[in-house]
C-alpha cells in the first residue's frame, strides 16, 4: 500500500474518531429521545478509525493511537459543551445528567482497630493471595515459559487490586479474611500439586 | 473517593430525563459497597498515588527534559558505526570494570550518541571520542521518584507496584461504582455546587481517560510488583534462579570468563541491519567487553509495531547469532515487550507524548477531585475535616511547587533535589495543618508554583544562554512559562452554591 493512501487512511480515521464521538455526544448530551442508534454508530465508527490507522501506524500500535485520539475529542467536546458559567433564566441550556447519586454504605473502618485489621487485610494479605496466585497461574498456565510468566505478571496485580477493593469495601472483616487466605491456600496447594 | 454525582442545588432548572438504559439494573446497595471500596482506598493511597501521577506525567518528557538540562552536549542525528566502534573502546579503557554498558544511538528524540556506565551517561562527539558526561541529574531524580519514590530500590519499585494495583483497583471499582458513567459521560457543570462540580470533573475526565488510565496503572503494578513475583516463582521452580525465569523474555546472561579476548566488532555488527528499513538499532548492550564472557545485544525498533524493540545477538565478528523474538515468538514475549512503551508513551513520538502527558495530568486532577469530593460530602453535611482538606491542598499544590523548586534549585546551587523535593513538602503540609484555611494554601502555593516555573526557565536561560532559545530547550522553556501562567491563579474563583 502507497504511503499516501495509508496517510488519507489515518486522516480518515482521524474524522472518523471526530464523528464517533459527536455520535455518541449526541446520544449521551441532552437527548431524552431513543438513543441506541447513536450509540452503536458512534462506536461502530470508534473501531472503524482503529482499522482505518492500521496500514500507517500498524495494528497493535494503531489501536493505541487512536484511543487517544478518542480521549482528546472526547476531551474537546466536552470543554466546548460544558457549563463554564453560572446559568442565568432562560439562557441556560439543559445539560441532561443523572439526577442525585449514591451514597457509599459504610465502611469496614469504623474504628481504628478496625482500621488496622482493614489496612491488614489490603496490603500483607492481598500482597500473599497476588503472589501465591502469580506463582500459580505461572505453573499452571499453558503454553510456552513467556506466556505462563507474562500471564502470571499481569494477571496477579489484579488479584491485589480486587483484594484491596474488597478489603475496603466489605464491613465484614471476617468474610475478607477468610475469602484471601482461602485463595491464597488454593492457589499454593495449586503449586504444590503442580505438574513436573 | 466517592463521585457520585449529587443532586444541583434547588434553586436550578430540573434537567431533562433520558430514556432507561437497556442495560440490566445493578442493585443499588452493590454500588453503595463498592464506593465504599472506592473511597476507602482512594483516601489511604491517594497522596502516594498523586505524586506517582504527577511524577510520571513530566517523566513522560524525560528526552527532552534531559537535552533541556544539558543542552550543550554535541547533538547528533546519525552516527557511524566506526565512531560506535570508538566510542565503545573509549568508554572501556575509561571504565575497565563497568560490568554492563549500554550505548544508545541517536534517535529523533535524542540526538545524541551516549552511553551508560552505572548511573553515569557520557555522550561522545562524531569521531566516538568520550566529549563530556550529560547525567541530568534533575531527570535522573524524577525518575527515580516515579519508579522507586527515592526509597531503596527494590522496596522502592515493590511499593510503586502497589500503588499502582491500588489505582488499578480505584478506576476498576469507580466504573462498577458508577452505573450511569456512561449516560453521563459528556455532562460538565463546572458552574455550579462545589460537590457537583468536583464530581462532573472526577467523572468526566475518569471516563474518556479510562483507556489510558487503566493501561499505565496496570502496567505500573506489573513492572513494580514484578520482582516479588520473580523471587516467589524462581524460589519455588528453578531454586532462586531468577536469571533462568526470566531468560525466556529479557535472553540469557552469558557465564562470567574473564580470560581476555578480542574487542567484538560493533562496525560488522550494525553492517547486519543494512538494508532492513523496518529494523532500526536503537540501544547497543555491551557486557563483560573485551573478555571471553562478553556478549554484544542490539534492540532494534520497528517503526509500526507497539513492542520496544526486538533483541538481536552478536558475536566477536559482528555475526548475528541468536533472535529473542519479542515481535513474533508467541504472544505472551509480544505482550511483555509492548507494556513499557504502552507504560512510558514512547511509541508514537511527541504528539503521543504530548497526550501522555495531558492524560496523565487528568489522571492527578482525577486524583485530588476524588479527595476533594470526600472532603466537600463532609463539610456538607456539616462535618468538616479542616486539618485534612489543609493537608491535601499542600500534598496537591506543594508536590507540585517543590518539584519546580528542587529543578531550580539544582539549575543554580546545585543541591540535591531529592533534599529539595522531600524536605519542603513534608515542612508545606505541617505548616498548613497547623495554620490558616485550605483556599489560603491553594493560593498560596499556585502563586508559589508559578513563579518556581518562571524562576526554572530564566536561571536555565542565564545559565546556558544561547542554547536556551534553540531547540528543544527553547520548547521546553515555553512549556514552563505556560505551565506558569495557567497555574497562577488569575481568576476569582466562582461563587458556588453549597451542595
Amino acid at each position: 500500500m502507497s504511503s499516501t493512501l495509508q496517510i488519507a487512511l489515518a486522516v480518515t480515521a482521524t474524522l472518523a474518531v471526530a464523528v464517533g464521538v459527536w455520535l455518541l455526544w449526541l446520544a449521551w448530551k441532552r437527548n431524552p429521545k431513543p438513543r441506541g442508534g447513536l450509540i452503536a454508530s458512534g462506536w461502530a465508527l470508534l473501531v472503524v478509525a482503529a482499522a482505518l490507522l492500521a496500514p500507517w501506524a500498524g495494528g497493535d500500535r494503531g489501536v493505541a493511537i487512536s484511543t487517544l485520539l478518542v480521549a482528546v475529542a472526547a476531551a474537546i467536546f466536552i470543554a466546548i459543551s460544558g457549563r463554564w458559567t453560572l446559568p442565568h433564566g432562560k439562557k441556560a441550556k439543559p445539560i441532561r445528567a443523572t439526577a442525585g447519586g449514591a451514597d457509599p454504605a459504610t465502611g469496614p473502618a469504623t474504628t481504628w482497630p478496625r482500621a488496622v485489621a482493614t489496612v491488614l487485610l489490603a496490603l500483607p494479605v492481598s500482597t500473599a493471595a497476588c503472589v501465591a496466585a502469580g506463582v500459580a497461574l505461572a505453573v499452571w498456565t499453558p503454553g510456552a515459559p513467556a506466556d505462563k510468566l507474562v500471564t502470571a505478571a499481569f494477571g496477579a496485580p489484579l488479584v491485589l487490586a480486587g483484594g484491596m477493593v474488597w478489603a475496603c469495601a466489605d464491613r465484614k472483616l471476617l468474610r475478607t479474611t477468610i475469602g484471601l487466605v482461602a485463595l491464597t491456600a488454593v492457589c499454593a496447594l495449586a503449586v504444590v500439586l503442580r505438574p513436573h | 473517593m466517592d463521585a457520585a454525582t449529587p443532586p444541583e442545588s434547588a434553586a436550578a432548572k430540573p434537567e431533562p430525563a433520558n430514556r432507561p438504559s437497556i442495560w440490566p439494573k445493578v442493585p443499588p446497595a452493590f454500588v453503595r459497597t463498592v464506593l465504599s471500596g472506592h473511597s476507602g482506598l482512594g483516601l489511604v493511597a491517594a497522596a502516594l498515588i498523586y505524586i506517582v501521577c504527577l511524577s510520571g506525567a513530566v517523566v513522560v518528557f524525560a528526552n527532552e527534559l534531559k537535552l533541556w538540562e544539558e543542552p550543550a552536549a554535541p547533538p547528533q542525528t546519525t552516527a557511524s558505526p566506526q565512531a560506535v566502534q570508538a566510542f565503545a573502546e573509549a568508554i572501556t579503557k575509561a571504565h575497565p570494570k563497568a560490568g554492563v554498558v549500554y550505548m544508545g544511538l541517536p534517535s529523533p528524540d535524542m540526538p545524541r550518541l551516549y552511553a551508560f556506565v552505572g548511573e553515569q551517561v557520557f555522550v561522545a562527539d562524531a569521531q566516538g571520542r568520550i566529549a563530556g558526561e550529560a547525567s541530568a541529574p534533575w531527570v535522573h531524580f524524577l525518575e527515580h521518584l516515579h519508579i522507586y519514590l527515592h526509597l531503596p530500590e527494590t522496596i522502592g519499585l515493590i511499593v510503586v507496584g502497589l500503588v499502582g494495583a491500588a489505582l488499578t483497583g480505584l478506576i476498576v471499582s469507580g466504573f462498577l461504582a458508577h452505573p450511569k458513567i456512561f449516560r453521563d459521560a459528556f455532562a460538565f457543570r463546572w458552574a455550579g455546587a462545589k460537590r457537583l462540580s468536583q464530581a462532573d470533573l472526577h467523572n468526566r475526565l475518569s471516563v474518556w481517560g479510562a483507556p489510558f488510565h487503566l493501561v499505565v496503572a496496570w502496567t505500573g503494578a506489573y513492572i513494580g510488583l514484578a520482582t516479588l513475583l520473580l523471587f516467589a516463582v524462581a524460589g519455588v521452580t528453578t531454586k532462586g534462579d531468577i536469571a533462568k525465569v526470566t531468560a525466556p523474555i529479557y535472553g540469557e546472561v552469558p557465564k562470567a570468563d574473564p580470560t581476555p579476548a578480542a574487542f567484538p566488532d560493533l562496525v560488522k555488527t550494525l553492517a547486519w541491519f543494512d538494508g532492513k528499513p523496518d529494523l532500526k538499532p536503537t540501544l547497543i548492550s555491551l557486557t563483560a567487553l573485551g573478555t571471553k564472557g562478553q556478549m554484544v545485544e542490539v534492540n532494534a525498533g520497528m517503526p509500526k509495531r507497539l513492542i520496544y524493540a526486538e533483541r538481536y545477538t552478536f558475536d566477536v565478528q559482528g555475526r548475528m547469532t541468536r533472535k529473542l523474538g519479542l515481535s513474533n515468538d508467541g504472544l505472551g514475549k509480544q505482550v511483555f515487550a509492548s507494556s513499557y512503551p504502552l507504560h512510558f508513551g514512547s511509541f508514537g513520538g511527541l504528539p503521543v507524548k504530548i497526550a501522555y502527558g495531558l492524560l496523565g495530568a487528568a489522571l492527578c486532577v482525577v486524583t485530588s477531585s476524588g479527595v476533594t469530593i470526600w472532603l466537600t460530602r463532609r463539610r456538607d453535611r456539616g462535618r468538616p475535616a479542616e486539618r485534612l482538606e489543609k493537608a491535601w491542598a499542600a500534598i496537591v499544590w506543594g508536590s507540585t511547587f517543590a518539584l519546580a523548586l528542587s529543578a531550580a534549585l539544582l539549575l543554580a546551587l546545585k543541591v540535591p533535589p531529592v533534599w529539595t523535593f522531600w524536605a519542603p513538602l513534608a515542612v508545606l503540609i505541617a505548616a498548613a495543618v497547623a495554620v490558616k484555611d485550605a483556599r489560603f494554601w491553594i493560593v498560596s502555593l499556585r502563586i508559589a508554583t508559578s513563579v518556581a516555573l518562571a524562576a526554572t526557565m530564566a536561571i536555565q536561560a542565564v545559565k546556558f544562554g544561547g542554547m536556551a532559545f534553540s531547540g528543544v530547550a527553547l520548547g521546553v522553556n515555553l512549556t514552563l512559562l505556560a505551565l506558569a501562567a495557567v497555574i497562577a491563579p488569575w481568576r476569582k474563583p466562582l461563587a458556588r452554591a453549597a451542595a
